[in-house]
């Protein structure tokens, strides 16, 4: 049944004036453009769009974030909601399409709001709007989601020996909803399944430890493949590095070093000169460095080393000193595998191979070249360590843009199913202190290691002097130097890492005795807690926030009520019903004029989403209908039943809607739009992301 | 600097080209051209561009859809898809493209919502692909490694094909010939890494196809005349040393580090290096060594020395040559010549000799005991004829490599098409009031997109047909059987009728036939689920199992992408 409707552009407004004011009216209408191209996608009614780039390349998708950021857009404005977007999704990997129906909502009803006053108050209006919003997240919505909304939820965590365990079937019931509005209905049970699985197989039978790893770390965990049916995809067993063997000898259970240079010293080194007097000496540099590399290969060899990870190039004469020792060598790789490496065996590059030790390697079980893929990869199965086992995923699909849009979306599918743990925020940025930290801490090496070695070269002076720089004897005892300060540098390095995960491991350790103590604690006192405090539907995964254990936090977290984690609701409406019913009974009890136009706005826009959420020929009908067969839920019941159906992540929603506010006081904010000839630079003030 | 800022157009956002009736016509037109480049008997295509220069002649999907400049986004989705899977299967591209336009433009002529469409579709596929796995599937047949019988089939489908202009004769040589160099690839030791070996391809214009030929080691090509100056005959036959460097020889300095040199007057590091060169040269000459291969440059006057002392030597190999020259002599490749060449690095043959095709020589290099090294020598008249050749041949390798890997093939000319369409049309009859469920889908609506799916499988059957005839099924096996044109109406079924398109089934009395697409005719009720026999016939149509079964996947998936697209976002940059 197609529907025509005819070609659009979007809001062409040739700016003439250097600069003009920001009307909401002009808000409005560019909101509501974009939001016209949302619904066409939104629910899991939605269908697939087709994005043609300027070079000819396809894409498919149904993930609201891609489709706005492949836009071109005139209008600034709807380039400023984009940006907003980007940012909440790469946080959250979901609700690009509820973002916008959320913020055109907001916007029209803000404009009802302001559209009463005299025009010339209406920026006043707007800031006075825009402080009522900041004051309603700050105030009113945490308290509202944790005491009326939270006791209506089911819980997606069971206890088990005082951790916090996200049961698969949980697992699949909120991703079951979530792919059914990114990628539609067809292939919703296949990825269900497929990225259960991967979790569980990276985390070694449980989903917590490989959940942030996973979201972190996903683009070197996967390779699409196009060509093949979407059936075709699944969990390979092993890390999948980026380049192939250079060098293949044997495909076994061996150890694995990872290198950071070339195991072949070059004759010369930045700020080095070599003075070449007679063709003797010539040769000797290269026996030198020959007999350093062959040096370096023997010791692997003690150290029962079989495969040999590289960031840089191996020269052709090591690849043939390696194939005598009969190690296999794997070089180019970059700095994301090499980290990679790292976080899942704890093994970082080592720079001077003649004095590796049995600890800088580790064990895998087999290293063989991947079996799908159009370019040559090597999978290679680490062990592992910190309760994860090396596994990758393997997206397949007939074309190379349905395959980009299933990695997107199992992607994102992590990054949800992270808010069910606790404290996906503070978890995320430290996680993603590590993950940056170790590419930041990679380059830093370099910068300082140049420095050492211009230190180096200033100790050495009076040899270099001397002038026969080539002599053996004073190159050794310059990578000598190199050396003890690398080796100072790697467990320097090592401390801190150590002491990173020391603290992360720590972290959830408290929260787990926490949450032993509230299980112990619960039995006997259920009775004496009040009804807003109560838990529904999960069985022993009700933990709240204990009086003493509020008292322990830190002041910017301190609180009146915190909505626990692993709060899921049913789709298809509920958590906006019940959010909408209590910001509008919040808004009546309001004192302060300001919140309570803010509470209005928010319980109203929070309608706009589920009313798009039915097939468009019987919208109207069909919303009118589920909103009072809820309310007389409501009514009748007191709490809509948990169902064992798909399942919404609460938290999620709530990281939406503050993501949706602060985007809309952004907009109130602006009074008006300048435009100037020339280039802006991108130094573009990201606090409004970083808040979050 | 000056920089410009070029304001870029604003994103189209349209479902123009998703109209029904838009999209159907350009589906018909790519399907036309597909479908009539489809089997043995398609026609050719000639492409150019209206500038002048090359122009290719082609009826392969690779080399076809590649080619095609198209605007509309879903043809350029449908032919990404065909492409990406003819890149790992080389095989059934044009199937692929034709189920594929043939399902989408059923699909969207029906008035049933996409997302049922999409639903029922894949459950149709997954019936397919069920019965297709299954043991008791009467369309696949086991491959038999004891008789090349099966196996010749399954070239000769891939062989033949309209672009190379074969005659029967010469399809049949080069088929016996791929098979062949098929098994010499074949490790006769079975060690516990089992790989395969490599089948070298070389083209050669201006001779017929049936001077190809099938030899056992590795030709080297000749540029130069000089390398008959060596008498070829004196080395010693059955061990003739090689070294195999895969270092340039240029003698050019090369040094990784970033720091600098400071060469002293009077002394040149070049000058080092070709002494270098030049003493390795002795020792290569003291180690008798007969045959010197580089996969670089080799520096002239080292060439010269060599020369002069009876050492034939070939330069500028390339890398692709490497590995089987490794392989096939047991050498291992040099990687730096400052240092002396260890012993053990040389490989040997049995011997050399030159050969001659057309107007190009060849040094052969013939191994000493079986090595899983070939070299395919395919001849055609043209450039164009050639070049095709190699592609089909190169596709018939990647074909029996995964039969290795699943002895399996299914029958080909349509039948196994219309046998799904058959099986498919059984099954979805007696659907289940839960599957419905399941699907969400009324019973007619179930009805109606199980319907097109047959259709368009029986077309895409049909349209191997491109002379006229009539198609015909059979209600016993399922099977495709093409009539002559102007067959006389009232001709009794033994003239009209002999074998079936796959070969496989004679004409009988009980087989009642109808038009193919005809879905009126209510058959199939009682399709017999035989398995094929074991023996059979000589000339049977073979269709590689594991191509066929992805690109049905391939298919289905793309026409459901097609189906569910709602509207297509261009930039108009």
């Amino acid at each position: 049944m197609e529907r025509e409707f005819p070609a659009w552009r979007l809001i062409r407004i040739r700016v003439t004036l250097a600069e003009r004011v920001m009307e909401i009216e002009k808000l409005v209408q560019t909101a509501e453009s974009l939001e016209n191209i949302m619904v066409r996608c939104f629910g899991p009614h939605g269908r697939q769009v087709l994005l043609v780039r300027d070079t000819g390349d396809i894409l498919i998708t149904k993930d609201g974030c891609r489709i706005l950021e492949s836009l071109l857009l005139e209008h600034p404005a709807a380039r400023l909601m984009v940006q907003c977007v980007s940012a909440h999704c790469s946080l959250a990997g979901d609700g690009a399409k509820s973002f916008i129906l959320l913020l055109a909502a907001m916007l029209r009803a803000s404009r009802a709001e302001i559209g009463d006053g005299l025009p010339a108050h209406h920026g006043a209006q707007r800031l006075w709007l825009a402080r009522g919003l900041a004051k309603l997240v700050q105030e009113v919505l945490e308290p509202v989601l944790a005491r009326h909304l939270a006791p209506r939820c089911g819980s997606a965590l069971c206890l088990s020996s005082g951790h916090p365990l996200l049961p698969r079937e949980q697992a699949a019931q909120v991703l079951a909803a979530y792919f059914g509005g990114k990628v539609g209905p067809s292939h919703t049970p296949f990825l269900t399944q497929l990225a259960c699985d991967f979790l569980q197989r990276l985390g070694d039978g449980e989903m917590e430890p490989a959940l942030n790893l996973a979201a972190n770390c996903f683009p070197g965990l996967h390779i699409t493949v196009p060509g093949l049916p979407v059936g075709s995809s699944r969990v390979l067993e092993g890390l999948l590095l980026s380049r192939g063997f250079s060098l293949l000898c044997g495909q076994g259970e061996t150890r694995v070093l990872v290198v950071d240079g070339s195991l072949l010293p070059p004759l010369t080194e930045a700020g080095y000169t070599l003075q070449l007097e007679s063709a003797a000496g010539l040769a000797e540099a290269r026996d030198w460095a020959r007999a350093r590399a062959e040096e370096a290969l023997a010791r692997l060899r003690a150290l029962g080393v079989g495969l040999l990870l590289s960031g840089s190039r191996q020269p052709a004469c090591v690849l043939e000193l390696a194939r005598r020792q009969g190690l296999s060598v794997v070089d180019c790789l970059p700095d994301e595998d090499l980290c990679l490496v790292r976080r899942l065996t704890g093994v970082g590059p080592l720079s001077q191979v003649a004095d590796a030790r049995p600890a800088d390697t580790v064990p895998a079980g087999f290293a063989r070249p991947a079996p799908l893929g159009t370019h040559e990869q090597v999978l290679v199965g680490f062990l592992g360590c910190c309760g994860l086992r090396a596994h990758s995923l393997a997206v397949c699909a007939p074309a190379l843009g349905l395959a980009m849009q299933h990695r997107d979306a199992i992607h994102g599918a992590f990054k949800l199913l992270r808010f069910l743990l606790p404290h996906p925020g503070h978890h995320d940025r430290e996680s993603k202190k590590l993950w940056t930290g170790d590419l930041e801490k990679g380059s830093e090496r370099q910068g300082t290691g140049d420095l050492e070695r211009e230190n180096g070269k200033q100790g050495t002076g009076n040899l270099a002097k001397g002038g026969m720089r080539q002599e053996t004897g004073n190159l050794e005892r310059g990578s000598e130097r190199q050396e003890t300060g690398d080796l100072e540098r790697e467990s320097e390095r090592q401390e801190t890492e150590d002491l990173k995960i020391g603290s992360e491991i720590r972290g959830t350790r408290d929260f787990g005795q926490e949450c032993e103590k509230q299980g112990m604690w619960e039995p006997g006192k259920a009775e004496d807690l009040t009804e807003g405090m109560l838990g529904t539907g999960g069985k022993g995964g009700k933990h709240h926030q204990p009086v003493d254990q509020l008292a322990r936090r830190e002041p910017w977290e301190l609180s009146e009520c915190e909505l626990p984690a692993g709060r899921v609701l049913p789709p298809g409406g509920t958590f906006e019903f019940l959010m909408h019913h209590y910001l509008q009974r919040e808004a009546d009890s309001q004192q302060q004029p300001d919140v309570r136009a803010a509470c209005r706005i928010v319980a109203d826009a929070l309608l706009n989403v589920p009313r798009h959420l039915h097939p468009r020929a019987d919208r109207g009908r069909d919303f009118l209908q589920a909103h009072t067969n809820f309310a007389a839920n409501l009514r009748e019941q007191g709490v809509p039943a948990v169902v064992d159906g798909p399942l919404e992540v609460v938290a999620a929603k709530q990281c939406l809607l503050v993501s949706v506010i602060r985007c809309l006081r952004l907009l109130l904010a602006i009074d008006r739009v300048i435009a100037v000839r020339g280039k802006l630079g991108n130094k573009l003030p990201t606090g409004s992301e970083v808040a979050e | 600097m000056m920089s410009y800022i070029i304001p870029k157009m604003a994103s189209l956002c349209s479902s123009g080209h998703l109209n029904s009736d838009v999209l159907c016509q350009v589906l018909s037109t790519l399907r036309g051209i597909v479908e009539s480049c489809y089997g043995p008997f398609g026609r050719l295509k000639l492409i150019h561009n209206s500038v002048g220069g090359y122009i290719v002649t082609t009826s392969q999907s690779s080399a076809l859809l590649g080619n095609l400049s198209v605007s509309h986004p879903v043809i350029k989705l449908i032919i990404a898809s065909v492409l990406n899977h003819v890149s790992r299967f080389s095989d059934s591209g044009l199937f692929t493209a034709i189920l594929c336009c043939n399902l989408a433009e059923n699909a969207k002529r029906l008035n049933v919502p996409c997302s049922h469409i999409v639903k029922i579709h894949k459950h149709l596929l997954n019936i397919c692909i069920d019965y297709l796995t299954s043991e008791e599937c009467a369309c696949r047949i086991q491959i038999d490694f004891s008789n090349s019988k099966t196996l010749l089939s399954l070239v000769r489908t891939v062989i033949n094909k309209p672009t190379c202009m074969l005659t029967t004769k010469e399809a049949d040589c080069i088929s016996s010939l791929v098979l062949k160099a098929f098994f010499y690839t074949i490790p006769s030791v079975i060690g516990n890494n089992i790989s395969l070996g490599k089948m070298l391809i070389v083209p050669i214009e201006g001779q017929g196809a049936t001077d190809s030929c099938v030899l056992s080691g590795i030709l080297i090509e000749i540029f130069a005349s000089y390398s008959t100056t060596i008498d070829i005959t004196k080395l010693t036959f059955g061990c003739i040393k090689i070294a195999v460097f895969s270092v340039s020889m240029s003698g050019d300095v090369v040094d990784s580090g970033n720091g600098t040199w400071e060469v002293a007057s009077g002394f040149c590091p070049e000058d080092e290096s070709l002494a270098q060169l030049l003493k390795v040269g002795r020792q290569l000459v003291c180690d008798h060594v007969h045959l010197v291969v580089c996969q670089k440059v080799v520096h002239p006057i080292l060439k010269q020395y060599l020369r002069e002392q009876q050492v034939i030597v070939e330069d500028r190999l390339g890398v692709a040559l490497m590995k089987p020259l490794i392989q096939l002599t047991g050498a291992q490749s040099i990687s730096s010549y400052y240092h002396p060449i260890p012993p053990d690095c040389y490989g040997n043959v049995k011997n050399l000799c030159v050969v001659k095709f057309g107007s190009k020589r060849f040094l052969h290099l013939i191994p000493n005991e079986s090595k899983p090294v070939c070299s395919l020598v395919l001849c055609n008249r043209t450039e164009a004829g050639v070049n095709e050749l190699k592609l089909v041949c190169q596709s018939a390798e990647c074909v029996m490599r995964l039969v290795i890997k699943e002895p399996l093939a299914v029958l080909g000319g349509g039948c196994t098409e219309t046998h799904l369409a058959t099986y498919v049309g059984h099954q979805s009859q007696c659907v289940t009031d839960d599957k419905l469920a399941d699907l969400g889908c009324s019973r007619i609506e179930h009805r109606i997109v199980a319907d097109s799916f047959c259709r368009s499988l029986e077309s895409t059957a049909s349209s191997l047909e491109h002379d006229g005839g009539e198609n015909f099924v059979d209600t016993k096996y399922g099977h495709r059987w093409s009539v002559l044109p102007n067959t006389p109406l009232h001709t009794d079924w033994s003239e009209a009728f002999s074998r079936c398109a796959c070969g496989l089934y004679k004409a009988q009395q009980n087989l009642n036939w109808t038009v193919l697409g005809d879905r009126t005719a209510n058959r199939s009720l009682e399709m017999y689920l035989k398995k094929p026999s074991k023996c059979f016939p000589d000339r049977l149509a073979l269709d590689s199992y594991s191509v066929k079964l992805n690109a049905l996947q391939v298919a289905v998936e793309t026409a459901n992408l097609v189906v569910d697209l709602q509207y297509v976002i261009q930039d108009q940059n």
